[in-house]
């Protein structure tokens, strides 16, 4: 038993230990069965090794990107005007084109994110993620904020 | 206290006058939302349209039709369910990360099935991605 164990741990179980094994006839089954112990305990070893990358590779990922996230931010308009009344109908006009301009600028906006490969782009989860279309909600304004 | 009689809300609909506007596809391909809600009008629709395709883009939301809609898997929205499923396999999730800022959390179809785990998944969901680069590089891949 104690030999068995000195020839698998002195001998490599892969590539040119076990073709010259296996290639002759008289190589004694002894050594053949202490090759298959020794490769089975470094399988063993290993365990699962290709999910473990997969997991990595998932992981990373998912880092690098959150990493390279900018931080949260809000952007504001805000026109100040100092020493005059204006009367409430101007204002509200001021107002909705204000809103007007901004939103025609937004609607503007391609960062073209969508052509990033991202965690769930990878795992082919989503193309066309599409819901309903009928109205609802209201403006209430135009604080946007990136996500942490 | 959500509002009982306010309307449950998809998360990802599509760029049509009345919708809201949940957000913007950043340049590292996550959401960028809005904190308040902003309704679309005709004017945005058009505009928007002259570009690639808006939810390309962008993050819209509207009622939730369920039975009305393709993902309503009979009893929950199957799109919310594939994200809640797949996802602990797919993101990290930073333990101390904030929920993002959303105009629609308590009214969400999504939030509202699984609670505010799918909201980190959410700012990850383009709802309809352009995948122009991916096909090229696919093909590059098959051609090496």
């Amino acid at each position: 038993m104690a030999e068995k164990s000195n020839i698998s741990a002195n001998i490599a179980p892969y590539g040119l230990a076990i073709g010259n094994a296996l290639s002759k006839s008289a190589t004694p089954i002894d050594e053949l069965i202490a090759l298959r112990d020794r490769a089975r305990e470094l399988i063993g070893i290993q365990g699962d090794l290709a999910a473990a990358v997969k997991a990595l590779d998932t992981e990373i990922a998912g880092r690098a990107a959150a990493k390279a996230a900018p931080p949260p931010a809000d952007e504001r308009f805000v026109i100040q005007l100092d020493g005059i009344a204006l009367p409430d109908r101007t204002k509200a006009k001021i107002e909705q084109s204000l809103q007007k301009v901004v939103m025609a600028e937004i609607a503007k906006i391609d960062t073209g994110g969508d052509l990033v490969a991202t965690p769930l782009s990878k795992a082919k989860l989503m193309p066309a993620i599409m819901g309903p279309h009928f109205p609802g909600g209201i403006v209430m304004g135009f604080v946007a904020s990136r996500p942490l | 206290m959500p509002d009982a009689s306010a309307p449950i809300l998809c998360p990802s609909s599509r760029c049509e006058e009345g919708n809201l506007l949940l957000g913007l596809v950043n340049a590292q391909g996550r959401i960028d939302f809005i904190a308040e809600r902003v309704q679309i009008d005709a004017n945005f629709v058009a505009q928007a349209k002259e570009g690639r395709p808006p939810e390309q883009r962008f993050r819209f939301s509207s009622p939730c039709l369920k039975r009305g809609c393709e993902k309503w898997d009979g009893e929950r929205c199957g799109v919310a369910k594939i994200l809640h499923e797949r996802a602990p396999e797919l993101l990290t999730q930073e333990p101390a990360a904030a929920l993002p800022r959303c105009s629609i959390r308590a009214s969400c179809r999504w939030h509202g099935e699984y609670g505010d785990s799918i909201c980190f998944t959410c700012t990850w969901v383009i709802t309809e991605r352009g995948n122009q680069l991916e096909a090229l590089v696919e093909q590059a891949q098959s051609e090496i």
